[in-house]
Formats: structure tokens, sequence, C-alpha cells
């Protein structure tokens, strides 16, 4: 591979141990990918936060990055934690004291390193990332949206990969960086319904995930806002491995292929079949409802309230869960504490999936794919899928 | 057979074989396939991996207890799997036919050496 000068100084050491490690890691995976360069990024997002999910093996990945001199030298950001921050967790979501302790020290040694205090799967509404720039994100869901709605380029780098790119400014040059592993290799049609919710766009990802995983699919279909787009992303990556797809009137990228490609329809009674065979409990079951898989900007906290107001509802019969940025619980305080008398918590910078609910709840509801894929492997919860109107709906009265 | 070869090194162990991509977050537990069958002292060989970018740490992880694989055999690589296996140290390679796949099974025994850029693995059934 070729590296520029200060890209050798890296490897050799002369700037650090945390850098010279960084950068080994970050050339062996470009050069045993064949990669011939490496590019410079302006934008990490490190995934793999949660010490549940990295356990001590992680932890002290971190803290020898850390101890060997680690410093971002981008604009870095981190995902969620395995445990709320900054606002009082559901009942079932208090961590014990050893589990705090060990993912404190994890958010501190990432804000020692140089890290923004993000602790979202959202990065993009952070930073927006701008159309053809480098970025080295971990976060299945972030890599994809980050290449479908904003036309910026990453693979999806596995979180110690995102780490040490953040330390070394650049990642390997391969892959979605460039150009011509950009165009479309396969069309989705969807005729005669719009993609208008979030349980329909995420079972339309998950149907992309299972069927078109490594492909750059061209999405004919008339998905109505952003937000379904970034659902639609995250389920895809999470059934399978798309990194990006095409959608028309929403991707700054979206062409028609320079050659004819194989084109694949899907029918709502497609997705309705496919929605039985992932739900696992029905509605009456769910313990509670969990939204936020990717996390939700705040004005959904506000929609809720007044959703509920206008409704009159004083508390919900079951607990609603909504997940938001870390970075945003101070300032939407007062309203969670409202939302939690209404029986709706608001669980910032964490996830069910990265958090700790096995054992805790036997079945939930969500509107998520990508939760409905990981919990039954990861926690051995039951899931049904409703939209987060149709649970208050149901569970108001 | 020929392969492409990612990370260096040398394996000899009977095959666990999946037949479809595998996401190391969530799909496999303590060393374990959701299934029940351990990884350990075995070639495990997939379609391909999917889901969560915290395979890596997982597959480090796995290597730290003893509980990985003695290599990885796919069809389709990703990146977040070649840097779970330099994490690790764990031999991968690629290119493995599809239809191939679908004619391996549990105990068949598979002797793979890795000199990336190239591969070569035997399989005997």
């Amino acid at each position: 591979m070729y590296l520029s000068k200060e890209e050798e100084s890296m490897l050799n050491g002369e700037e650090g141990e945390a850098a010279r490690l960084a950068m080994k890691l970050v050339v062996k995976v470009g050069e045993a990918l064949g990669a011939e360069r490496l590019v410079k990024i302006s934008h990490a997002h490190a995934s793999g936060i949660s010490y549940d999910n990295i356990g001590d093996a992680g932890l002290e990945f971190l803290e020898n990055l850390y101890n060997g001199g680690g410093r971002v030298r981008v604009f870095s950001t981190f995902n969620p934690v395995g445990m709320c921050i900054g606002l009082e967790p559901p009942p079932r979501l208090r961590e014990d004291p050893n589990f705090v302790k060990k993912q404190v020290k994890i958010i501190k040694l990432l804000r020692l390193m140089g890290f923004e205090d993000s602790v979202t799967c959202t990065p993009y509404r952070i930073r927006t990332p701008r159309l053809g720039e480098h970025l080295a994100w971990g976060e299945s869901s972030a890599v994809a949206a980050a290449n479908t709605l904003y036309g910026a380029r990453t693979n999806r780098e596995g979180g110690p990969l995102a780490l040490a790119a953040a330390i070394v400014g650049r990642t390997y040059y391969w892959g979605l960086h460039i150009e011509e592993n950009r165009q479309p290799t396969i069309r989705l049609r969807v005729p005669g319904f719009n993609i208008d919710d979030e349980v329909t766009a995420g079972l339309l990802g998950y149907y992309m995930g299972i069927n078109m995983s490594d492909n750059v699919p061209l999405v004919d279909a008339k998905v109505t806002s952003e937000r379904y787009v970034i659902s639609m992303c995250a389920a895809a990556a999470a059934s399978g491995n798309i990194a990006m797809c095409l959608v028309k009137g929403v991707s700054p990228e979206y062409r028609e292929p320079r050659d004819p490609i194989e084109g694949v329809e899907v029918s709502y009674s497609d997705l309705t079949s496919l929605k039985e065979t992932i739900e696992s409990a029905s509605l009456d079951e769910a313990e509670l409802f969990f939204t936020g898989c990717p996390h939700h900007d705040v004005d959904l906290l506000f929609q809720v309230a007044e959703y509920l107001s206008a409704k009159n509802v004083a508390k919900l019969k079951r607990e609603l869960w909504i997940a938001i940025p870390g970075y945003r619980a101070s300032k939407v305080r007062d309203l969670a504490d409202a939302l939690r008398r209404k029986n709706v918590y608001v669980v910032p910078g964490t996830c069910i999936v990265v958090s700790r609910l096995r054992g805790k709840a036997d079945a939930i509801a969500t509107d998520s794919l990508k939760t409905a894929f990981y919990m039954p492997r990861r926690h051995n919860i039951r899931v049904a899928l409703s939209t987060i109107w149709e649970f208050i709906d149901k569970f108001s009265a | 057979m020929k392969l492409r070869g990612y990370v260096e090194g040398v394996a000899e162990a009977p095959l666990v074989v999946v037949k479809h991509r595998i996401s190391f977050y969530g799909e496999v537990h303590e060393g374990k396939l959701v299934d029940g069958r351990a990884l350990a002292n075995r070639i495990l060989v997939a379609e391909g991996t999917r889901g969560s970018t915290v395979a890596p740490y997982i597959i480090y992880g796995l290597s730290k207890k003893g509980q990985a694989p003695k290599a990885i055999v796919v069809s389709k690589i990703e990146p977040m799997l070649v840097a779970g296996c330099v994490m690790a140290s764990i031999p991968l390679a690629g290119g493995l036919p599809r239809n191939i796949i679908d004619k391996l099974r549990d105990g068949c025994k598979g002797k793979l050496v890795v000199e990336p850029p190239s591969a070569q693995m035997i399989i005997t059934c």
C-alpha cells in the first residue's frame, strides 16, 4: 500500500504508540482488502460502546489506545451505551454499580481521546455529512443513512476500525469510497403503495437485507419522509449487510444504471407475509413498547405529549419507551418528567438492543425492525410489531 | 481449492457450516451459535456476515476467551470481518463458491493455508 510520509511516520511509531497501533490496524485491513492507499476522512463514528457488547476485552483495547496517547485527529462521535444517560431510567433499565462503573469508564476514555459527547446512533444529526466526503463510520444504520441520504462515503467499518480511523484521521480507500462501487446493482420496485410509516419502512428494509445483501439496491418506491428512509436502512443493515441504497426522489446520487440490471417487485402482501415470519408475540402480550432504533430526535416527544393530551390520556396502561441521543437529555428534562407521569419513559443515550433487558421482559412491541431482528437473538425476548400510534390507541383507554 | 486470502495463518480442524450470513452480534453467544454449536477448535464456514459493526469486538473477545474458531472461510467478505480477524489473528479466506457451502456439513475436515492475497483449502467429507 502507498503511504504518505505522515502516514509512514505514524506506522513507525513516531507519533506515539496509539497512532502506531491504530495505523497498523487500518493498513492491515486495507491491505487485506487490496486497497492501494488511504483516504483522509472528515468524521469518524465509533460503534461498540456498550460495555454489555464489548466486555473487558473491548475496554482493554480502548485503554491501550488511550494510554498510548491516542487522541482523535478529526471530528469524532460515538454510539449509544448500555444504560440511560442523563435521565432517570425505567426501573427495568436500572443497572448494577459494577456495570455502571465499567460503562462510565468507557465513556470517560472516549471523551479523553477527544470524542464529542454524542452517545447516539444518529451522528448525521450532529454534523450533516456532505455529498462525496469520506467518513469512517461504524454503526450499521448510520453507515447506510450516510451513503443513502447524504451521498457521503463510508464502508461498514467495524467499531475498532472506526476508532482507529479517528486516531489517524484516515481510512483505507476501498469499497464505497470509490465511485464505481456506488452504482446500483439491483432494482427494487414497490408499486401501488407508499412507504409512510415506520413499520412498513422497516419491513421493506428487512426484505432488502435478506434478499439483496452485497448489492446497492435502486429503490423505486415512494418513501414519504426522511425518517422512514433511516428506518428502512437500519433494518436492511441488520437483517443483511446493505451499506447503501439509492432511493428515488431522496438519494442525491440516484441515477439510472449504465447497464441493465436485474429487477425485483415487492407487493404489500409480500411485506405482510414477512411481518408474520418476524413477529413472535401479539400486541396484547407486549409488556412495553420501544421506539428509537435508530434514535429519534426530540420532536417525537412533543408529538407524543400532544397526542396524549388530545386524547385526554392520564396514564398509558403499559410503558412506552422512547430512545433519544444522549446529548439531548438535559434539554428535555421537564418534558421527560411530565411524560413519565403518563407512563412514557424518555431513554437517552441507549437503546434496548445494546442494554441488558434480557430476563426483564418476555415480550415487547416495537416499530423498529432492527430491534425486532436483535431482541429474540440477543435477549431472548419475543417481539410484536406496531406503530407507536397503534400502541397508544390500544393502551390509552 | 484456491481461495482469496485476507488474514494469514494455517488451520486444520473440523468444519462448522452456516449456510447463510451470520451476525456475530446476536447470533453468537459465549462462543456458540444460536443453535448451540461451538466455534472453538473448528473452521467456521459461512456465506458471509451481516448485522452489527460491533462484530470485531465480539470476535476479539471470543479469541481472548479461547472460544474463537481456528479460522473463518466465507463466500463474501465484509471489511468488519477482516478487522475482527486481524485483531484476533484468525486466518481468514473468502471466495468460497456458494454452491460448495451447500454441499458441506459439520464434521467435514478442512485444512487451510492463507498467504494473502491467496489461500488454499482442502476439504474432506
